[in-house]
């Protein structure tokens, strides 16, 4: 689970550019409470965000199981259970 | 040859068609970001940060799918330095007529004579099927040579006032010679995966019987579209260079559907390709749907960025859901505008 919730994080630093309430610190600490729709990403990342999960664990991840109502660690515990569930 | 005359591939390779020439053709008018957020919702960052696309060639009423068919197979046939083929193959989504299809019109005003002529529908992964099948007609000895076009008015079926779908498609046409050759040679077609899956055919689509009579617009669920894109294209391109016996660190031009540079890079990354391999022309064409290929091919051979031998491979996701992919080395040829 940690390794997949570190995964998501340095993916989405790499393409936030900051998010609400602490705009334009780059992104800053990704805590895993905050929310996918917080974050400052268009909505094309979550897609990304999918594809670069399936490539890294193995797993199938389609392109609306990553929605912004989830939190960072909401969508990693789902990645973590669909990779302990093979 | 072995002693019963069957061909082992050990020596001169097996028979194979081979790309010989290369021709495209966009409409004049230039519609840049910028116009269409004088008119939509929609500004050049946003389209340019989402797609890549920087502006896009629309034809007017005035210019037909045949049109740009004919100007990009003249090139291909000059390119190539013939004036005849013996089959005409036309990937389309946008013909100018329902019925009869476009590929005879082309053929004729080609002046390519009585020659089969017909057109293929798979979207935006067309101009590889056409590809496909027109490689099987000349390794089975139907036609020794035949144009491959993929053009379109893909604006036509776009509604313009979308800033989802408006922003993203444009008009043109690509087009390719082949002749029966064998497979050792620089710009035979070394295999080919092409599949389908019709479960997905609500996620691009014209749909059927609206309320005017018609058909309505164009439409297309973006976010899943762009997953199955870059999945499906992923698993095309692993089929064709396993077939090929390349490794993918080893492709040197990736040249897949344009529709969003953002899709190619993904691709990219899931397959372990250099992004700087990944060839970008949609940045200047938009999404050309069954153009698309041909297109960035031409402009590849108009660069100074290929060399023969190159290894390249084509790859396309498209509406159906259809994909298909095929590899070659480059063959050399020079493609000049004019």
């Amino acid at each position: 689970m940690n390794d997949v919730l570190d995964s998501m994080q340095r993916f989405l630093q790499s393409r936030a550019c900051g998010f609400d309430g602490i705009a334009g610190d780059g992104g800053g600490d990704l805590g895993p409470d905050v929310t996918l729709g917080s974050l400052d990403i268009d909505s094309l990342v979550l897609v990304e965000l999918a594809v670069a999960m399936e490539r890294q664990f193995g797993v199938t991840v389609e392109a609306g199981d990553l929605r912004a109502d989830q939190t960072i660690d909401e969508a990693a515990a789902l990645v973590a259970a669909r990779r302990a569930g093979r | 040859m072995s002693e019963a005359g069957i061909d082992t591939g050990t020596d001169m390779g097996r028979p194979a068609a081979v790309l010989v020439g290369v021709g495209a053709a966009v409409p004049p008018t230039l519609v840049t970001n910028e116009a269409l957020a004088a008119v939509l919702e929609t500004s050049d960052d946003w389209i340019r940060s989402r797609t890549g696309i920087r502006q896009r060639h629309v034809a007017g009423t005035g210019t037909t799918t045949a049109d740009l068919a004919v100007a990009a197979g003249a090139e291909a046939l000059r390119v190539a330095g013939t004036t005849r083929v013996d089959m005409v193959v036309l990937a389309t989504t946008t013909p100018d007529r329902r019925c009869p299809a476009t590929a005879p019109s082309v053929a004729a005003r080609l002046g390519l004579g009585p020659v089969p002529a017909f057109d293929i529908s798979a979207v935006c992964t067309g101009f590889v099927y056409a590809l496909g099948v027109a490689s099987a007609a000349v390794v089975a000895g139907m036609a020794g040579s035949v144009l491959v076009i993929g053009a379109e008015r893909f604006t036509s079926i776009v509604d313009p006032t979308d800033r989802d779908t408006a922003v993203i498609f444009g008009d043109g046409a690509g087009a390719v010679v082949l002749r029966a050759g064998r497979s050792d040679e620089p710009g035979a077609l070394l295999g080919f995966d092409l599949g389908s899956d019709g479960t997905g055919e609500e996620l691009i689509t014209v749909p059927p019987g609206s309320p005017a009579g018609g058909d309505g617009w164009f439409r297309m669920d973006g976010r899943r579209v762009f997953r199955e894109a870059v999945r499906h294209m992923a698993g095309s391109t692993r089929r064709v260079l396993d077939h090929v016996g390349w490794p993918a660190d080893s492709v040197q031009h990736l040249v897949g559907h344009q529709a969003n540079v953002r899709i190619l890079h993904m691709l990219a990354a899931e397959l372990g390709v250099p992004e700087e391999c990944v060839v970008v022309h949609l940045d200047r064409v938009g999404n050309t749907s069954a153009a698309s290929i041909p297109l960035a091919l031409a402009d590849l051979a108009r660069s100074d960025g290929v060399a023969r031998d190159d290894r390249v491979v084509l790859t396309a996701f498209g509406g159906g859901l259809t994909w298909g992919s095929t590899a070659l080395a480059w063959p050399g040829i020079q493609c000049r505008a004019g």
